[in-house]
């Protein structure tokens, strides 16, 4: 093996051997130092490209729920999960008032939250959620808040009349490990993964502490 | 995979002695490794070109200043991640006039930041990427699938070996030999070098 081809290895840590020697080589000699910046260089290509492909592709994921949605339902659970650094108010041709929710949703600290793959597929678990036409679970918990009742038409959607909550499970490209949340205002959005590989959400106006006694009562 | 890990960290460990004791050279060489890398996750994390360079420079500032509290926890490439997105918390709170002064005082190292280069990724243009990652998913299979699978998918050369059914050494073969391929493109393209 070459110091080239040392150099590759080195570079994704895969240098079966001392180091030391390359290091030296990498001072001593300018054509190494350069291949590895440019393959620092095609790194920062790919994964560019990658997060300019999955920006894309979220973005496609927000425009057709906006399409569907309300804006304000589709924003909140954008704001509640912090997914709004890339989008622009000005594409979606939208009110002076909704432009101005957006705008300061993404000045907000939750604004700032980084979008990576996970997070990716968590808003395309929540967007897949808000289309009510995917709801198809029919649960019965053994305990839901006080004053609230169960649609009977759309079973996993539950109401006291103002407040609103959904309850949904279904299999899941999301591997959660345990249980997570996220709460921005009245905006709750909670995921359980069970045993057997699906995700339990609990989206909507509801505590945390009530969306977990709603789950547990499900288990029972 | 578990000797890859350890193989890890004994090469970045030396890396880092080196930076410890004050070697710019090595300093050099850990900046050439990581800060595409880092500089492309801070593209991410702010969406704007200036906000990640100039937050990729005061990160490598911050690694040159810190290195000695490095422990090993974690890889070296998460340890300066973590310097990076703590110098981006702290940008956006300033900006939102909730300076909560986490920062020490990176700025008066004004010839620090003048010798830390700029990631060449900002010179490259969106149609260079294109070109660039056009000329990739055109390479020999063989080629294509053992990069993408190292560099989009983080795969250890033990596991792409297991994936594609190939030798470790074919794997480290493959990649290198993508990696020529690529930055010759690059070179003749004028896109580097």
């Amino acid at each position: 093996m070459d110091n080239k081809e040392k150099l590759s290895a080195f570079y994704d840590n895969e240098l079966l051997e001392d180091a030391q020697g390359l290091i030296k080589a990498i001072n001593d000699q300018e054509q190494l130092a350069s291949d590895l910046r440019g393959y620092s260089l095609i790194s920062s290509i790919m994964a560019q490209s990658r997060i300019s492909e999955s920006s894309k592709r979220s973005f496609k994921i927000f425009k057709s729920s906006f399409i569907s949605h309300s804006f304000a339902a589709a924003a909140a659970v954008l704001v509640t999960l912090g997914f709004v650094t890339y989008f622009n108010p000005a594409q979606f041709d939208l009110d002076k008032e909704s432009s101005k929710l957006l705008a300061d949703a993404i000045a907000s600290d939750e604004g700032q939250i980084r979008l990576n793959q996970e997070e990716n597929l968590l808003v395309d678990h929540l967007f897949h959620i808000m289309d009510e036409k995917n709801l198809t679970s029919d649960m019965n918990p053994g305990w839901i808040p006080v004053g609230f009742s169960q649609n009977k038409e759309r079973p996993a959607i539950f109401t006291n009349g103002t407040r609103r909550f959904v309850l949904h499970v279904e299999n899941s490209e999301l591997s959660l490990t345990k249980p997570m949340y996220w709460k921005n205002g009245n905006n709750l959005v909670y995921l359980y993964p069970t045993a057997d590989g699906k995700t339990i959400t609990v989206y909507g106006n509801i505590r945390p502490v009530d969306a977990e006694k709603i789950i547990f009562s499900l288990k029972r | 995979m578990h000797n890859s890990m350890n193989q890890f960290k004994d090469m970045d460990a030396q890396l880092i002695d080196e930076v410890g004791n004050g070697n710019e050279a090595a300093f050099n060489i850990l900046f050439s490794k990581y800060n595409n890398k880092l500089y492309a996750a801070l593209l991410a994390f702010t969406k704007s070109q200036d906000l990640a360079e100039d937050l990729t420079q005061k990160t490598f500032i911050r690694v040159w200043k810190k290195i000695e509290t490095f422990r090993g926890e974690s890889s070296l490439f998460t340890w300066i991640y973590r310097i990076a997105i703590n110098l981006a918390k702290n940008e956006f709170s300033s900006k939102q006039g909730k300076n909560q002064g986490i920062t020490d005082n990176i700025d008066e190292d004004f010839d620090l930041v003048s010798s830390v280069p700029s990631p060449e990724s900002h010179a490259i243009e969106s149609e260079s990427m294109q070109a660039v990652m056009d000329f990739i998913t055109s390479l020999p299979s063989e080629l294509k699938d053992a990069i993408s699978l190292r560099e989009f998918e983080g795969k250890s050369y033990e596991e792409i070996a297991q994936i594609t059914g190939s030798p470790v050494g074919t794997v480290r073969s493959r990649i290198f030999r993508a990696r020529e391929e690529i930055l010759n493109f690059m070179k003749e393209e004028k896109i580097y070098g």
